[in-house]
């Protein structure tokens, strides 16, 4: 558990170090083209916010290499990514995240809204095994039909 | 004057139809909080975005009988089922369950609502009269100081929830502050990483981020298959329960009051009132070894101490417009959407508000008392739902909810893309709390820092003049030395 914790630290720091280069380069540009004193500068804050992420992240970068170093956390990460490839239910969250992104960035904006939640509703019960067809489809119905009526109809609320 | 205001609180919410709203969002979030995955944060985060056309007054009723049903709530699950609904409820669990093994799930359900309503009904007292002497202080304060107040609270909320690696914390809390430097500045208007994009350029609405942050990941949690055993609800008398209420009363009091302490804390929320609580009352009992295995004390306590804390985070809302806790920070963001200012002057400008919302939390307490003695009788068939039939409904909600504050599809995006940042953040072991609490603050640290320097010409030395500058300085040095046990430290080297 605590050498798990210790390769995610690490992982993240990795990302975390290179965020906060981007950071300090986009910070740095702000600066360029704002052409102002650094006190005076929109830069100021995330320059500062910038350096400060860095210094987190070499301080959990280094915090994760203790007992093992880097081979250690490599060694660990295959092992986790061989874990979640066995494990059903990465399969089942990833499916669902993809559904989900269909239907926020696809769906709603080629179909009625009506339209795209029913289906959404509909594909995401169904991979996930929530119950025999017929409720499936009467579920996605009835709270399509309730979202639209107390939104539209009761709190004239415009939806996607 | 102040009774003139509470009359016209009351008046407020005793309207057939706010009466009606309060009910109905107190039971909304009694359920939401009482299903695993389901937070109180989520619960406000989602009805924000949906109180957005009821008039300001219903919906503050609504906001606050949701929050106040949500942290209450958790208590069932915890109960009944061994998972807490909400991680307010985590310390209930412990005596909770055991308790019900035993038979008496019903009598302990009872005591958790009995202690929620008491703290809740005590948090009010405090945010009564600790809120005008909190604004009265920070009437006190200038730029320095208010730049100096968000880097504390952004630091001790990383300390205080990132479960013992405060480095982690105050990572969340900085990416939080740099997603509020996203678009337009509030000095100069100058665009920052808006990357010519005119939605960014505007800069990132809170509300979408907040329900991505809080909602999402819980959602693609409840993917995965999991079994769990509901315990049946057992009948009890309620002469019994309250019989033992009397006879803890110290604990429940005593509870209170740590939850309000740490609800005013920025960022630090109710599940550490309800651990903090539980473990004073544990340390404190002459039988510390029952703790664990069914301790009545243990389920007051725990209770109390959470449900206090929404009073405790709300005097720092309405006094210096910091969220005490998540939920809170919601709250704040909901209040500015409905035309509120809370902060410094809020007292001066519109000084029924605080009345408003003391009569919001003591009529939720009421609401929620009474509807979880209902609710409870049906408890195993709520939590019996199937979250595969939930789930998919609840990010529709997390849909509509994100797209009704500013009608554009842009919120939506942003609504997921932050969902799936929280995914990372929760999996890796980040506290999202701080990453909120940096998001709010982000301007409030910016614009003060710079009109500081701008009025200092560059210098930071007035800022080490100033006596509360001073004593945040000195107390963020010591939070951050103690984190690298620098103390610890020294005190060896003495010996």
């Amino acid at each position: 558990m605590e050498n798990n914790r210790k390769m995610k630290d690490f992982l993240s720091s990795i990302v975390l170090l290179l965020l906060s280069f981007f950071v300090l380069f986009e910070s740095f540009g702000i600066y360029k083209k704002a052409g102002k004193l650094l006190y005076l500068s929109p830069a100021l804050i995330p320059l500062m916010l910038g350096g400060i992420l860095l210094i987190l992240s070499i301080v959990l970068l280094l915090e994760s290499l203790k007992d093992g170093g880097t081979k250690a956390r490599t060694q660990e990460m295959k092992s986790m990514l061989q874990d979640i490839k066995k494990d059903p239910n990465s399969f089942r969250m990833l499916v669902g995240v993809v559904l989900m992104a269909l239907y926020t960035f696809v769906l709603l904006g080629l179909l009625p809204f009506w339209l795209s939640t029913f289906l959404f509703m509909l594909l995401l019960m169904y991979f996930l095994e929530a119950g025999s067809l017929v409720k499936i489809v009467s579920v996605s119905l009835v709270v399509t039909i309730l979202i639209i009526f107390l939104f539209q109809v009761c709190f004239r609320v415009p939806l996607p | 004057m102040a009774l003139q205001y509470l009359a016209q609180a009351f008046g407020a919410v005793m309207t057939p139809m706010n009466l009606g709203v309060l009910f109905v969002s107190t039971f909304a979030g009694l359920v939401m909080g009482m299903l695993p995955g389901l937070s109180a944060t989520m619960a406000v985060a989602l009805l924000t975005g949906l109180t957005y056309s009821l008039s300001s007054t219903s919906a503050i009723i609504s906001l606050i009988g949701v929050y106040v049903g949500a942290i209450s709530g958790g208590c069932q699950a915890a109960v009944l089922l061994n998972i807490p609904g909400t991680p307010a409820s985590a310390a209930t669990a412990l005596d909770g369950f055991p308790l019900a093994n035993r038979g008496k799930g019903g009598l302990a359900i009872f005591l958790a609502t009995t202690a929620s309503c008491v703290g809740t009904l005590i948090s009010v007292l405090c945010v009564l009269t600790l809120t005008p002497l909190l604004t009265k202080i920070s009437l006190q304060f200038g730029s320095w100081e208010f730049f100096l107040l968000s880097l504390f609270g952004v630091i001790i909320c990383g300390n205080l929830t990132s479960g013992g690696n405060a480095v982690k914390g105050w990572i969340s809390g900085v990416i939080g502050l740099l997603v509020a430097q996203v678009g337009l500045d509030q000095v100069d208007a100058f665009p920052r990483f808006s990357f010519g994009n005119v939605n960014i350029m505007a800069g990132l609405a809170l509300i979408p981020i907040m329900i991505g942050l809080f909602g999402f990941p819980e959602i693609i949690k409840a993917f995965r298959k999991t079994e769990s055993h509901v315990l049946e609800f057992s009948p009890f008398h309620m002469k019994e329960g309250f019989g033992i209420i009397r006879d803890h009363v110290v604990e429940l009091i005593r509870s209170s009051f740590i939850g309000v302490g740490v609800g005013i804390i920025p960022g630090v929320g109710e599940d550490v009132g309800g651990w903090l609580s539980y473990w004073a009352s544990k340390s404190t009992s002459k039988e510390p070894e029952t703790f664990g295995d069914g301790a009545v004390a243990g389920i007051i306590s725990a209770e109390a101490g959470n449900n206090s804390c929404i009073g405790g985070a709300i005097i720092p809302i309405l006094s210096l417009a910091v969220p005490g806790s998540a939920p809170a920070a919601v709250l704040l963001a909901a209040f500015m959407m409905h035309g509120y200012r809370p902060g410094p002057l809020l007292m001066n400008e519109s000084p029924e508000f605080l009345y408003q919302v003391c009569v919001d939390l003591f009529m939720a307490a009421a609401a929620m008392w009474i509807l979880a003695q209902i609710v409870s009788k049906f408890s195993v068939k709520i939590l019996g739902v199937k979250k595969e039939l939930l789930m998919p409904v609840i990010y529709v909600l997390c849909v509509v909810g994100s797209f009704v504050i500013n009608h554009i599809m842009f919120d939506v995006k942003v609504m997921f893309i932050f969902g799936i940042i929280g995914f990372f953040l929760s999996v890796a072991e980040f506290p999202a709390a701080p990453f909120l609490l940096g998001v709010i603050l982000g301007s409030m640290t910016d614009s003060n820092l710079r009109r500081a320097l701008t009025i200092s010409g560059g210098s930071f030395m007035p800022m080490f003049g100033r006596p509360i500058s001073v004593i945040f300085l000195v107390v963020i040095v010591v939070l951050i030395l103690s984190q690298f046990h620098v103390f610890d430290r020294l005190k060896k080297g003495s010996r």
